[in-house]
């Protein structure tokens, strides 16, 4: 009896737990000026970029890691993208790439990261980010009163890109159930889809935080690179 | 039959000939006299008591056709101690003193378990050996010593398996004049390579020992 009103308490408690973004109103895309419903329209444009990357988290066992090195992220006239992570004393943790269509390659790996699970995560992230193998139009607009939320449907579950005042805030990867990623936007230029200077990616299911600063000077946006 | 063996000779011994010039930087030629090389290197590390210098670091990304520069101060003092300090574009503050390595940056200090960190530690092996003259006895590299008219060039080429993943060579450029390191290059597998230079640098000014003592 006991077991039989705890099984039926958790599936009470189950079936009134919150939803993500239960709260969020449909709205037209008429009452959005400025934003479109196409995944292009959002794609950043640069050359290339440098970030400080530092990568925190936890393992299943509790114990507590760290891993810090440079993010270069380049775009090639032919379209293609590379996403190159490495050390600060130079050497290349993993070097990814997307062709003209999206392809993706892995170019380079370390074995202790050469997992497809975590090669995944990354991935995901980074298409979330460059706007990536995502649907050409969005499945709605929506709006919690505060942001608006672009939604577009992914093979597995969704991605919401939350704007404000017409800039890109965050990114948010979620199911039906719950939340799987978390992208905090700063530093996003107003006049073109652009690369925001300090991101945060929150993995709620991995455990794990990407933190991402930009690396500029006074004299261009590309300084540390040529 | 036999002149096209010998003409099928006379192509293969070029293009040996050709493979081991390639195989050596221009200008650098086989050292013969290793063993003079190593002693005189053992008798200036003994006197070196410390170092500290520049050094501006340029990775080279050959496929990205691209390069990343950094740049900041590196100190050495005998026996064991090494500080690398990059303070642009990035604060990154390496130390390693008595087989501990600790890493500091955005004010978070983190002690780098190098058993899982095998980069770090091959680098600061590497770092070490140049600086003590040890390099010929590091166990991980096999050492190919050539020169030019003012310069030595080691070339360390990976034996042991926990380092051929990482680098697929690395050299050590040292200055005929004073047998200080002033570059080094690793490269990886890939073709990417990282090269570090040193300048400015000044020898046994009794630098302090707080400067390896990171909190």
């Amino acid at each position: 009896m006991r077991s039989f009103l705890f099984v039926s308490g958790l599936l009470l408690w189950g079936a009134c737990a919150p939803t993500p973004y239960k709260d969020l109103r449909q709205v037209a895309p008429t009452e959005h000026t400025g934003l479109s419903d196409r995944a292009l329209s959002y794609k950043p444009s640069f050359d290339k970029a440098l970030y400080e990357c530092v990568v925190e988290g936890k393992t299943p066992l509790g114990k507590k890691y760290r891993l810090s090195g440079l993010l270069f992220l380049k775009q090639f006239e032919d379209g293609t993208d590379r996403v190159v992570f490495q050390s600060q004393m130079g050497n290349t943790f993993f070097d990814f790439g997307w062709d003209h269509e999206d392809q993706f390659t892995v170019h380079r790996i370390i074995a202790q990261m050469d997992k497809p699970a975590l090669i995944a995560t990354l991935r995901k992230d980074f298409e979330l980010l460059l706007f990536k193998n995502l649907p050409e139009q969005a499945s709605g607009f929506y709006t919690d009163g505060n942001y608006h939320y672009l939604r577009f449907e992914l093979s597995k579950g969704f991605v919401y890109y939350l704007f404000q005042n017409q800039q890109m805030r965050g990114i948010e990867n979620a199911d039906e159930k719950r939340k799987v990623v978390v992208m905090q936007l700063n530093g996003t230029a107003s006049e073109a889809p652009s690369l925001a200077s300090h991101i945060h990616i929150a993995h709620l299911r991995a455990g794990f935080t990407i933190r991402l600063t930009k690396l500029e000077n006074e004299n261009s946006n590309d300084a540390t690179t040529e | 039959m036999k002149a096209l063996r010998i003409s099928t000779l006379i192509v293969l011994f070029i293009s040996l000939w050709q493979f081991s010039t390639l195989a050596q930087p221009a200008g650098f030629n086989t050292l013969s006299d290793v063993h003079g090389l190593k002693t005189a290197l053992a008798t200036n590390a003994h006197r070196t008591k410390d170092i500290s210098s520049d050094f501006a670091q340029t990775k080279h990304m050959k496929l990205l056709n691209d390069k990343v520069h950094s740049k900041g101060k590196f100190f050495y003092k005998q026996a064991d101690k090494v500080r690398i300090e990059y303070t642009s574009p990035y604060q990154y503050l390496l130390v390693m003193s008595g087989g501990m390595i600790m890493v500091k940056e955005n004010g978070k200090l983190s002690k780098v378990n190098t058993r899982n960190s095998q980069t770090m530690q091959a680098i600061n092996r590497i770092m070490l050996d140049c600086m003590r003259g040890t390099v010929f006895e590091n166990k991980d590299f096999s050492v190919k010593a050539s020169h030019s008219a003012q310069q030595y060039l080691l070339t360390l080429t990976p034996i042991s398996n926990s380092v051929k993943g990482l680098f697929k060579h690395i050299e050590v450029y040292i200055n005929k004049s004073d047998l200080q390191v002033s570059k080094l290059v690793m490269t990886e597998q890939g073709g990417d390579y990282t090269e570090m230079n040193f300048s400015n640098k000044k020898l046994n000014t009794s630098i302090s020992d707080a400067l390896f003592s990171v909190r």
